[in-house]
């Protein structure tokens, strides 16, 4: 089984670690965020936190999903204390698993998808991003643009797996929901 | 075989390689002859591959990223080294830690409240990393303005509490902007100012009030100031009511405190 990083060597490959995983941390920061500096101190804070404990982490596991893992308490713990309490809504328990799925438009081929999107622009996009409820935000995140597993997902959430499936399930929809929304206003699909 | 039904029901998971191999394979076998299941996999993928693209966000240079990473290092480790060390050397530092608050415990030689040193070196010490931070390594601005007002007014919007906002006056002095950043895990504000071609930080972040030395402070105009060496720089630090402000720059100590002379409140 490999052993934690000697001193000599901790600074050098926690450094290129780092780096190679700047991106899709900064990406996500950015996303929780909304705010390209907090993003920037989110990730150095996460940063911080991953090298203060970097002792303990065992070369040849899951990196980027541990990397995460800091990033999500980080933010939970030290840019969400005032908002917090209001997050403690089980959305799973509160509304049912499939409501809001029939709002969503309904694609049901790559013609129809292309021509609803075509004049949906970058900025809808993020904006679409942005507006959905942190809780599923993070989830769809993780899966759709950093491709993380199910069970990473659950692990860097610390949810059981069938949440994971629930959140990103009606995540997705919002998103559509959302793109469909900016395409109607934008005059391109009737509706 | 299985229904359309079950192959929508699976298709998310499908997408996301989530399913069991023999689901993965039933789900592969219905979408070869189903066209209509078929399309609606690949109006899916259409739209994934859309939002992952659109999505996409221009990554920072390279240097700045390296300069965040480094940053976190650095302060990752500032004051407790020590405590990583061989035991014995650890048992010897604790030890002599120990007897010097019983000596001063039961001695008391200061006459003035007791201080809160490892906080203000702390710090001092991050406040100093983070205008490096900022200046060296071309960290942006949230705000880019010379106009105080228009400064204040952002940093208000920004702050969830008000605070007063610390403005230099000096005329040499030259306000660029500000920004959010995080000192001590608290947020904080962060104004940058440009002097003779040299920058000047003030940060200003809510933190309860804080016993400062007072045989140690100095005044500068109506503020009474702590002034830390670091990195053979000084630093200054002061509070007022439950704000704590600092101040560092690439200064000498008498300048530093000529520049905090000036500093008004808004």
């Amino acid at each position: 089984m490999p052993k934690p990083y000697r001193d000599a060597h901790r600074r050098e490959a926690f450094e290129a670690l780092a780096l190679e995983h700047f991106d899709a941390l900064y990406h996500t920061a950015l996303r929780l965020t909304r705010n390209p500096s907090e993003a920037e101190d989110l990730v150095q804070e996460t940063y911080l936190r991953a090298y203060r404990f970097f002792h303990q982490f065992t070369p040849g596991t899951n990196i980027k999903a541990w990397l995460f893992t800091i990033l999500r308490n980080t933010y939970i713990n030290a840019y969400r204390k005032a908002a917090r309490q209001h997050e403690r809504l089980d959305f799973e328990q509160v509304a049912p698993f499939y409501a809001d799925a029939g709002a969503a438009p309904e694609w049901t081929d790559r013609a129809s998808a292309e021509a609803a999107l075509r004049h949906v622009v970058q900025d809808d996009v993020k904006r679409a991003l942005d507006e959905l409820p942190e809780e599923y935000r993070l989830v769809v995140l993780l899966a759709d643009l950093e491709d993380f597993s199910y069970k990473e997902i659950a692990d860097i959430v610390g949810c059981p797996i069938g949440t994971v499936m629930s959140r990103l399930f009606r995540g997705r929809r919002l998103l559509r929901k959302s793109l469909g929304e900016f395409a109607r206003k934008a005059g391109y699909i009737k509706g | 075989m299985i229904s359309c039904e079950d192959c929508q029901k699976y298709l998310e998971a499908f997408l996301d390689a989530a399913l069991e191999v023999r689901e993965t394979l039933d789900v592969q076998e219905h979408l070869q002859w189903c066209k209509t299941c078929a399309d609606r996999a690949e109006a899916e993928r259409y739209v994934r591959a859309f939002i992952r693209q659109q999505a996409a966000i221009p990554p920072l240079p390279e240097a700045r990223k390296r300069a965040i990473i480094r940053c976190a290092m650095r302060a990752a480790h500032p004051a407790w080294g020590w405590l990583r060390a061989p035991l014995h050397a650890r048992e010897v530092a604790l030890a002599l830690a120990a007897a010097a608050a019983v000596f001063l415990l039961l001695l008391n030689p200061f006459s003035s409240p007791v201080d809160q040193s490892d906080f203000m070196q702390q710090l001092a010490r991050e406040a100093l990393l983070t205008y490096k931070m900022y200046t060296t390594e071309g960290m942006p601005l949230e705000i880019a303005s010379a106009d105080d007002r228009q400064v204040v007014a952002w940093a208000k919007t920004r702050l969830a509490s008000p605070l007063k906002i610390p403005c230099i006056t000096e005329q040499a002095t030259r306000l660029l902007g500000g920004r959010l950043c995080r000192l001590l895990d608290r947020k904080s504000l962060a104004l940058v100012y440009q002097r003779q071609g040299r920058h000047i930080v003030l940060f200003a972040f809510k933190n309860k009030p804080l016993a400062l030395p007072r045989h140690r402070l100095v005044r500068a105009g109506g503020l009474e100031l702590y002034v830390q060496t670091v990195e053979g720089r000084p630093v200054a630090l002061w509070q007022s009511g439950e704000v704590t402000y600092s101040m560092v720059g690439d200064l000498d100590r008498d300048t530093l405190l000529h520049v905090a002379s000036t500093i008004d409140f808004r």
